[in-house]
Order: C-alpha cells, then structure tokens, then sequence
C-alpha cells in the first residue's frame, strides 16, 4: 500500500509542509545564486592579490635570512628580547 | 616570553573571511597598555596605545612578512624576526606586543604577547621579536 494511502494525515501534512518550502527555498535560490555571482567577482581579486603576493614573497627567504641576522647581532649587543614558540 | 594570548574574536573572523592568513599583512605593534583578549581591532591610541613613531618605532609597527601553510592537518602562521633599534630619544616604554592584520580594514586583531616587564629602550639598544619556530599554530 502507497504510504498516501497508509499514513493519510501524515501524507497530507508532509505534502502541506513542502509546498510551503518550495516557493521560501526559490526565493532563497535567487540570492544564493546573486551571492555566487558576487563570490566569482571575490575570486577575480583574490587572484589578483595571490598573484601580488607572490611578488611580495619572492624574497622571503632573503628577508627571513636577513631579519635572522640582524637579531642575532643584536643580541649579541644586549637586546632585550621577546621570543615566539 | 609567554605564549600568545588569542584575541578570541580572532577564531569568529577567520570563519568569517575576514583573515587570509597567507596573503594578508600582519604587524606588530609595541604597546605599553594591556591589551584585552576580547577587544576586537587595533586600536594604537587608547586600546593599545602605540610609543612615538619615532626614534626607531615606525607607526602601526612592524610588518612579520607571514607565511600560512599546513601539514598533516595542522596549519601554522609563521613570520620573521623584528628587531627594533632605538635612535636619539629612546623608545618605550612598552610591554606587549599585539598581532593584527593590517590588510583587513578595520585592523582586526590576532594575538598579544606580554613581555612580563616594561621596556624602555636608549638610543643604539634593541628589542627583537624573535619567532624561533613559529608565531602559532592552528590543529
């Protein structure tokens, strides 16, 4: 037997609560699909700023060399220091 | 050097786009006022009001050049020393230093640290940051 016809009130009050979603979830699709619009512009920059980053840490290495130095030599002149983990 | 203290609306706004971790700029600033883990931005003139940009202290601090990257599922924010060099008229006094991201518009906040005593620095004397391995991690 077709759960309609077995479970009649529940049927009737599951088929009542879809069509009360359906149209709510279509008005949420329009601004989901505005929002993922939105987010392809959002990763157009982010790209950009990916890109702009790899042009800020091409040297990374250098500076982290660098930086190490110039602390270990102020160090060795009595800096006070504050050390991470 | 103690460990970091979160600023525990850090752990929000990461879930919430305002951190790239790996791309954004994160500094450190000197400031002798106790920061609070629940402030929310950077704020150099009374929350975390900064030394004179000057002698040696630029304004908003220092940038740590930060790398973000992840192995076997933990992630770690990683950076380069600072060292901070005073010139005529001295540095300080200060004793935290506050992590932000002065990419996001509002300077939002990561960590502080507490040095554990005042600082002040004469001309020629410096104070380095150093990272040793990490700034912190994220499991």
């Amino acid at each position: 037997m077709h759960n309609r016809d077995k479970y009649p009130e529940i049927w009737a009050a599951k088929e009542a609560a879809e069509a009360e979603l359906a149209p709510l979830l279509a008005e949420r699709k329009v601004h989901t699909d505005a929002m993922a619009d939105v987010q392809v512009s959002i990763a157009k920059l982010k790209g950009k700023k990916e890109a702009l980053n790899g042009e800020a840490m091409k040297d990374f290495n250098r500076i982290s060399e660098l930086r190490e130095t110039i602390a270990r030599m102020a160090k060795a002149m009595g800096a006070k220091t504050a050390s991470g983990q | 050097m103690p460990s970091p203290v979160k600023f525990q609306d850090f752990v929000e706004q990461l879930g919430l786009e305002q951190h790239q971790l790996n791309t954004d700029t994160l500094k450190m600033a000197l400031t002798n006022t106790l920061p609070v883990n629940t402030q929310t931005v950077f704020d150099a003139v009374t929350n975390h009001a900064a030394p004179a940009a000057a002698n040696g202290y630029t304004a908003g601090g220092e940038d740590v050049a930060n790398i973000w990257s992840e192995s076997g599922g933990t992630a770690t924010l990683n950076g380069t020393d600072i060292t901070i060099t005073a010139t005529a008229g001295g540095i300080g006094p200060f004793q935290y230093i506050v992590l932000y991201n002065d990419t996001n518009p509002s300077d939002m906040l990561v960590v502080y640290y507490d040095h554990g005593s005042t600082v002040n620095l004469a001309d020629g004397e410096s104070f380095v940051i150093d990272i040793l391995t990490n700034i912190f991690t994220l499991v």
